[in-house]
């Protein structure tokens, strides 16, 4: 890594937007003026150096200590470089990202990967409600990238998604992949209920512990697709902690949907 | 100093082969096992020995272990060549539409990167009929086509890239038999290397052929010159000794594999050496006015 550390003070008493500390806004800035990049704290403007000790290199690529759940925000719009958050995320982490990568050692909160359209958001402990998924108000959630989860994420994430891939090594919540339009989402745990509600296109992968499984899916039986090696090996690609997706079969049950909506989507469990 | 080259006793003529620029691709298809992946490619590679008919030139590459293929499964490289890029786009649909996604468990991929491409899967998907599923994974768009064994899984777009068809060899044996024995080992040694395809039957052409004929409409006809029985009644370039002429003509991504092909391919003819049969080698050209790569025996023989 090569860049500031940047190491919270005391937790703020209103939410703080980070999206302004992003690798693009960082380039070619030294410690003084990151120090002075203002940012929005509740109802007001602070400068960076108000809230964080500030030290390391100068560079692009930020690590943030003992962050909260109420920075949020974090890596918006960035479309390179690297952030590591040590500690918790708060809400839209990597929202609107297009490229770069990061990785959370903690928990992240509600709407992780909002709009994320390239780039790869890694969070090591828990995702909040809403992973991957629509925001209020728009048609869309995720649109390309990748989200990996090595703990449990919370309901409805990949609401909506349009494209990209979710991985979550733990358990899902319920009405995961709702109304999603494409796009793959793997939960290596159990599924929570009502899976896949509404989505017309798109993949729900997981190998076994399915949840109460909508009516409105058909089963087609068990099949070797191999697209799904296909896929796993190009995900696996990305580090040792998506090793594990090498190991996945291709031979999946599959489950067609939802037909409520004349879906063409599908619920895959591996065999 | 002497005029000429001598291989193993074999005379190699002071001559060229003439080539010509051409458009090619190359595609992976794998399958269940390797028996499906090469009944999918030796039925996409049925008539393509030339463009002068076929529409394309096309052969095996080489087989594919799994381990080097996108899917994991064993597979096979297929290589084929065109005269346009257009005519090439159509040679893929027709051939991978009627001999790959036909063909039990197998699946399609581009085995080029290039700035120019052509579709694969793009035009194929249609077979689906709306129930085709595209996943793009790693920047690349694939295409999920339902079949009845299941999917036919297809990469959207295939790399092409600029390349050289028609480097050729002529070896002169005194019987059939004894070019035929040559022949083969030219093959076998060729057949070793990558980014190059003989696509003739076995690899070898026993009609070498010259440009027009006497006949109105025929593009090209019988290269008289090396044919042994009508040495009286033409300008032969056959020697009183000469009874076969067989050619191996190579098709190449680039300058550099063709001439290693070559070098390769004439060294294991004359291998046999003129004890048993193999006089000489030579090469085919037009005067060297159609085609603007020369590939010189004695320079590639250095």
């Amino acid at each position: 890594m090569n860049g500031p550390i940047l190491t919270l003070k005391e937790i703020p008493d209103s939410r703080v937007d980070m999206s302004p500390l992003t690798p693009d806004a960082l380039r070619g800035t030294d410690l003084e003026q990151i120090a002075a990049i203002a940012l929005r704290c509740g109802g007001r403007k602070v400068t960076t150096s108000e809230l964080f000790g500030i030290e390391g290199e100068p560079g692009p690529d930020i690590e943030i200590r003992e962050s909260c759940e109420r920075l949020e925000g974090i890596g918006s719009r960035m479309t390179k470089g690297e952030i590591r958050v040590v500690g918790k995320a708060g809400a839209y982490l990597g929202q609107d990202m297009k490229g770069g990568v990061i990785t959370v050692k903690g928990d992240a909160g509600l709407w992780a990967g909002a709009g994320m359209r390239g780039g790869r958001i890694e969070i090591l402990g828990n995702a909040g409600d809403y992973l991957g998924a629509v925001r209020i108000g728009e048609q869309q959630g995720m649109r390309g990238g990748t989200i990996l989860v090595i703990g449990n994420a919370g309901d409805r994430l990949g609401e909506r998604m349009r494209r990209g891939s979710i991985i979550v090594q733990g358990n899902g919540g319920s009405y995961a992949g709702a109304n999603m339009l494409a796009g793959t989402l793997i939960v290596m745990g159990h599924l929570g209920s009502c899976a896949g509600f509404g989505m017309r296109r798109g993949t729900i992968v997981t190998p076994g512990m399915l949840g109460d499984l909508l009516p409105s899916f058909s089963d087609c039986g068990i099949l070797d697709l191999g697209f799904l090696s296909l896929m796993f090996r190009e995900l696996a690609n990305h580090g040792p902690r998506y090793g594990f997706l090498k190991e996945l079969s291709s031979l999946t049950r599959r489950f067609a949907g939802d037909a409520g909506v004349g879906g063409k989507g599908e619920i895959l469990v591996l065999q | 100093m002497s005029p000429h080259m001598k291989i193993n006793g074999v005379v190699i003529e002071d001559t060229f082969a003439e080539a010509f620029p051409m458009k090619a691709t190359r595609l992976l298809i794998t399958a269940q096992s390797h028996y499906w992946a090469y009944c999918a490619a030796n039925t996409m590679t049925g008539f393509a020995t030339s463009v002068i008919a076929c529409g394309c030139e096309a052969d095996l590459e080489r087989e594919l272990k799994p381990s080097e293929t996108p899917d994991g499964r064993p597979g096979v490289s297929v290589l084929l060549f065109s005269m346009s890029g257009k005519e090439l786009g159509k040679q893929i649909q027709k051939r991978v539409g009627q001999c790959v996604l036909t063909c039990p468990t197998t699946a399609c991929f581009s085995g080029l990167q290039g700035e120019e491409t052509l579709p694969l899967g793009d035009n194929l998907r249609f077979f689906g009929d709306g129930f085709q599923i595209s996943k793009r994974i790693n920047g690349r768009r694939y295409w999920r086509v339902p079949v009845m064994d299941g999917e036919f899984l297809c990469e959207g777009k295939t790399g092409v890239s600029k390349a050289i068809g028609g480097g050729n060899f002529l070896i002169l044996a005194d019987t059939q038999a004894n070019g035929i024995a040559a022949a083969e080992e030219a093959v076998k040694a060729i057949r070793k290397l990558p980014n190059v395809i003989m696509p003739f039957p076995g690899g070898v052409v026993r009609s070498g052929s010259k440009v027009g004929s006497k006949y109105k409409g025929l593009p090209a006809s019988t290269n008289d010159a090396y044919c042994p029985t009508i040495k009286g009644q033409v300008k032969s370039a056959l020697g009183p000794k000469v009874g076969a002429v067989l050619e191996i003509v190579i098709d190449g991504l680039d300058n550099e594999s063709i001439r290693k092909a070559m070098h390769v391919g004439i060294q294991a003819a004359c291998s046999l050496g003129a004890e048993q049969g193999i006089s000489r080698i030579s090469a085919g050209h037009y005067g060297g006015n159609l085609g603007p790569y020369h590939f010189k025996l004695w320079e590639i023989l250095k």
